[in-house]
């Protein structure tokens, strides 16, 4: 125990010590020195405001109950600020780019820069922040309690005594006058306030160290180092949930770290110190790591602490008072006091800062507009604005400490401090979805983030608050039990008949359904203003270099004089002075100012006075002088469109310039191909020509002969016309050949096809080539095939082709031992292949596509002599094609070749009269 | 020092990877009974994953504060030299 005199004055020094270091910077800010308080270091300190007495005492407390679950706090925002560079840094890159002063700024400058939605988050957020402010102040006048009171099991968590007598109306009055001495000083260009920084960070260093003393003590003092802690830990039956996971703890557990994450940006204080006092984006990427690390040493230390305190104290000891009560416990006055001051610093440092971004919101979004609209401020003689502004936010920090003591004396009893902070939480993490929509969706739009925050608010306040307030036995006891006129679907706690959840992962879950829900419906089916879709393309497009001149979309125009005036009662004489000035600097040494300045004047006074009074309000300030305010949406989406078309263009010409390259080298390909046919039509040419003039000059001669006066002999007479006869028949034939091929080839019908006896037709071949094969010696077999076997064919043609091939065959055997044969396999897939091979020495490579081809020479050339026309393969591949079959070389090498003729197998019954087939096409190739 | 793609992919992948780990499938694996130099399995690996993604995210601040700050140089030279900006870090 020690005396309260003591702890009194040792707080007061310590608050004193705030004061002095607060005042101080301010003054080297002021000097233009901004020194430490702009460094990064400073800056993740200034970030810790995160944690709050809440997490001093109540994480231990959490620990003690839930276990591992109060690590989610801090694996929340630890994700978040890993996730810096795509979502952090845009929300800072926007803010500073529009003067943002709020959370409530924020969200009402995206939505058209709307009153009614800065007005809501500024309520959504005082409902919230309200018991969180309470829980702080019931946190130090516990911990102070806990200190004096002699007795750890006597300590009672509820206020006694009168108002003088309670530490936390002391504690109330201290932080009034720190934030108003240190958060109101001036109006700044921003809302930034190096002196409360300074401040906060401090309280970080201060709250960080105390709470490793007490870890320490825990695990060197109590135990014997860590192994001989957790020795005794698993050992322990009150220990065992901090070693494991419960089952079901899934819901909470995702929940807890939503929300966690949500806070870290939702928070109006985490958003005051993160994103309103950033004085350089750079700083995030130092506070991405530093700040996970904060965390994580706070959480480490949880544990030993926990661990001590359920193993040392009593069990019916308070678990959120065991940062104290395990020093207490070991007669450690000094450390305890030591948290005691931790305690405070966290308390304090949330108070002032929550206070000072509560103002801000109420002073800009609640009683600013309101004034604006009463006719004395609007008198033209109306005086300076800024002080007026000022003494809004002074009260606002009186009546919001105010209502928070308050809270805290009527409610003195209820809940442990977590649960308190959690509903907190779940009622800012309703402004989660309208704030990431602003920055990645750019559809969303004001209707639709209005009714999303009234709808997760509205189901917020039923499901988390209502429940709350009746267990505390103020009101709606009824309603919370039975539901609204006894509908139990709409019970409070099991809404439509959800049951078996905990409650504050069904009211989270809930909540921010009916949230993103209505967002995202009523957002796309409402249309956006033109102001709405400027600022959306600001936002959304942060990082785009030519933002800037989204804004030249803006047309409007007001008096100089007007405009000065207007800065100067908001900003000060000063103040205005100087943007003047330096715009006119700007503007060029000639004073000239083109027409467009106009609009970027009072583009600049605007954002300025956003600054101070926020989008909302100086927006409607400005509206009042300009004239003519058109905003073409036109060039909006023109200057998002130019960026886009560059990047599509460069895409499109990419793709044109390799489908170029595809068809350039189909052209090369076709045109080898020209090529080739040409040559072979001039072969073909030549090969005709020769064929025709062989037998044509035959013909005259012996015509010659037979008509010279000289006359022949009979027989001789007879011998000659035999050979004319012979030669014109030759002529004849092939004259038919060529008319064939050409016939064939310009046919597209189908020809009649009947089932044939394959075996048939080979053997009609092979006796026609019989004769040819014995006169050139050539050995002729067929290989006879076990089964009969039909296919679809035309039987004469079918025979026409074989003859063909087997002439081939034997012609152009070359062999010593020369053979042909004939055999006949299935091909699978209903088709039957005759194959007809020799022994001969194949057909070159470079030949093997170019024997079916009509103008082929090649294989023929040698023989003419023979009886070929050179047209065989091509009209035998166009025979076997009108089949619906194939006619290819199925292999060829030095020791032979093997032609094969593919043709459809007749399944049906071949009693059956013909039948028509779709041909099996060849792949068109070459030919 | 331009800005790769690699980086700014881990930039996004990171905080995913972190927030997967975090999550009950995951962390289930490490629920065992299990004692590592004395110390539970299930808090001492909470803690080391969170140590390593510290360090992770540290390194990567660094190269990405390194590209970014090229190209807020490359900016000022253009700007000063009176030109449009380059395409920055988007």
């Amino acid at each position: 125990m020690m005396s309260s005199g003591f702890v009194v004055i040792v707080a007061t020094l310590y608050l004193g010590g705030l004061f002095v270091l607060a005042f101080v910077t301010d003054r080297r800010a002021a000097r233009g020195a901004a020194g430490f308080v702009s460094s990064p270091v400073v800056y993740t300190l200034s970030l810790a405001v995160y944690c709050t007495s809440w997490t001093f005492y109540g994480a231990v407390g959490s620990a003690a109950r839930n276990g591992l679950e109060f690590l989610t706090i801090y694996l929340g925002p630890t994700v978040v600020l890993m996730g810096w560079w795509f979502f952090l840094r845009k929300l800072v890159r926007i803010s500073n780019a529009q003067r943002i002063t709020s959370i409530a700024d924020f969200i009402s400058a995206r939505y058209g820069k709307s009153g009614g939605i800065s007005a809501l988050v500024t309520i959504i957020a005082l409902v919230g922040i309200t018991p969180y402010i309470a829980l702080q102040l019931k946190a130090v006048a516990a911990s102070f309690d806990v200190l004096v009171t002699p007795e750890i099991a006597a300590i009672a968590t509820a206020p006694e005594g009168g108002l003088l007598a309670d530490t936390a109306f002391w504690v109330a009055i201290a932080m009034g006058a720190f934030v108003i001495l240190f958060g109101t000083r001036h109006i700044g260009a921003r809302e930034r306030h190096p002196g409360i920084v300074a401040a906060i960070a401090l309280e970080s260093i201060v709250k960080l160290f105390a709470f490793i003393a007490i870890g320490l003590f825990a695990i060197y003092g109590l135990h014997d180092g860590v192994r001989d802690l957790f020795d005794g830990a698993i050992a322990n039956d009150r220990l065992q949930h901090m070693f494991t996971l419960p089952d079901g703890f899934e819901g909470r557990w995702i929940t807890t770290l939503f929300l966690a994450g949500a806070a870290m940006v939702c928070l109006p204080r985490q958003f005051q110190v993160m994103v309103v006092e950033n004085a350089d984006e750079r700083h995030l990427s130092t506070a991405s790591w530093l700040f996970p690390l904060y965390l994580m040493l706070i959480s480490l230390f949880v544990v030993p602490i926990t661990i001590s305190g359920l193993s040392v104290l009593p069990p019916d000891a308070n678990p959120d008072l065991f940062v104290l009560t395990v020093p207490l416990s070991a007669g450690q006055n000094t450390l305890a006091l030591l948290a005691f001051i931790g305690g405070l610093s966290a308390a304090t440092s949330m108070v002032i800062v929550s206070s000072i971004a509560l103002s801000i919101m109420i002073s800009n979004h609640l009683v600013m507009p309101i004034l604006l609209r009463l006719p004395f401020f609007n008198r033209p003689q109306a005086g300076n604005l800024s002080a007026t502004i000022l003494t809004v936010r002074r009260l606002s920090i009186a009546s919001i400490l105010l209502l928070g003591f308050v809270y805290y004396r009527i409610t003195a009893s209820g809940d442990p401090l977590a649960s308190i902070g959690l509903i907190s939480f779940a009622g800012v993490a309703q402004f989660l979805p309208a704030l990431v929509g602003a920055m990645f969706w750019a559809r969303g739009n004001r209707h639709g983030a209005m009714a999303g925050l009234i709808a997760g608010f509205g189901v917020w306040a039923y499901t988390l608050i209502l429940p709350s307030l009746a267990q505390a036995g103020w009101a709606f006891h009824d309603l919370a039990a039975h539901g609204p006129w006894g509908l139990a679907f709409l019970q409070p706690t099991q809404l439509f008949g959800v049951e078996g959840f905990d409650p504050l992962v069904h009211g989270v879950f809930w909540s921010i359904t009916a949230n993103v829900v209505a967002y995202v419906f009523v957002s796309a089916l409402t249309e956006q203003s033109p102001l709405e879709s400027l600022q959306s393309a600001l936002f959304v497009n942060a990082f785009r270099p030519d933002g800037a001149r989204m804004l030249d979309a803006v047309q409007r125009s007001a008096t100089d004089r007007d405009v000065y005036r207007l800065a100067q009662r908001v900003l000060g004489l000063e103040r205005a002075k100087r943007i003047f000035d330096d715009y006119s600097h700007r503007a060029g040494p000639g004073g000239q100012t083109p027409a467009s300045m106009d609009e970027s004047l009072i583009t600049h006074v605007e954002r300025e006075l956003a600054g101070s009074v926020g989008a909302a309000s100086a927006r409607s300030l400005v509206s009042r002088i300009v004239k003519g305010e058109t905003i073409s949406v036109e060039s909006v989406i023109d200057i998002l469109d130019r960026t886009q078309q560059a990047i599509n263009t460069s895409k499109a010409l990419q793709a044109k310039s390799r489908e170029l390259e595809e068809t350039a080298q189909q052209l090369q390909r076709a045109n080898d191909e020209l090529k080739r046919q040409d040559r072979l039509k001039d072969d073909f040419l030549s090969h005709v020509s020769h064929e025709l003039r062989t037998p044509m000059t035959s013909i005259r001669s012996f015509s010659e002969i037979l008509l010279s006066p000289t006359p022949t002999d009979d027989a001789d007479a007879r011998r000659f016309l035999e050979i004319i006869q012979q030669e014109s028949e030759r002529l004849t034939r092939l004259l038919d050949q060529i008319l064939d091929l050409s016939r064939l080839e310009q046919e597209d019908g189908q020809d009649r096809l009947e089932t044939v006896d394959c075996a048939e037709v080979i053997d009609s071949a092979v006796a026609t080539m019989r004769g040819a094969a014995e006169r050139q010696q050539v050995a002729l077999s067929v290989k006879p095939s076990d089964a009969t076997i039909l296919v679809l064919a035309d039987r004469d043609q079918l025979k026409q082709v074989l003859v063909n091939l087997l002439s081939n065959a034997i012609k152009f055997n070359d062999n010593a031992e020369p053979r042909v044969w004939v055999e006949t396999e299935g091909a699978g897939d209903d088709r039957v292949r005759i194959l007809v091979s020799d022994n001969g020495s194949g057909i070159a490579e470079d030949e093997r596509e170019i024997i079916f081809s009509k103008y082929a020479r090649g294989w023929n050339v040698t023989s003419a002599r023979a009886s070929g026309t050179g047209l065989g393969l091509a009209i035998s591949r166009q025979l076997v094609e009108r089949m619906g079959g194939v006619l290819d070389l199925a292999h060829s090498s030095a020791a032979g070749a093997c032609f094969a003729v593919t043709l459809v197998a007749a399944v049906e019954n071949p009693m059956d009269g013909p039948i028509t087939v779709e041909p099996l096409r060849r792949a068109r190739g070459s030919d | 020092m331009k800005l790769r793609a690699s980086t700014r992919d881990l930039a996004i992948i990171l905080p995913f990877g972190a927030l997967a780990i975090f999550l009950p499938p995951y962390l289930r694996v490490f629920d065992q009974p299990v004692a590592v130099l004395g110390i539970p399995l299930l808090p001492l690996a909470i803690f080391v994953a969170w140590l390593v993604g510290i360090l992770l995210t540290l390194l990567l601040a660094r190269r990405l504060t390194r590209a970014s700050a090229d190209d807020v140089e490359a900016d000022r030279t253009s700007l000063s030299a009176g030109e449009d900006k380059p395409p920055g870090d988007r």
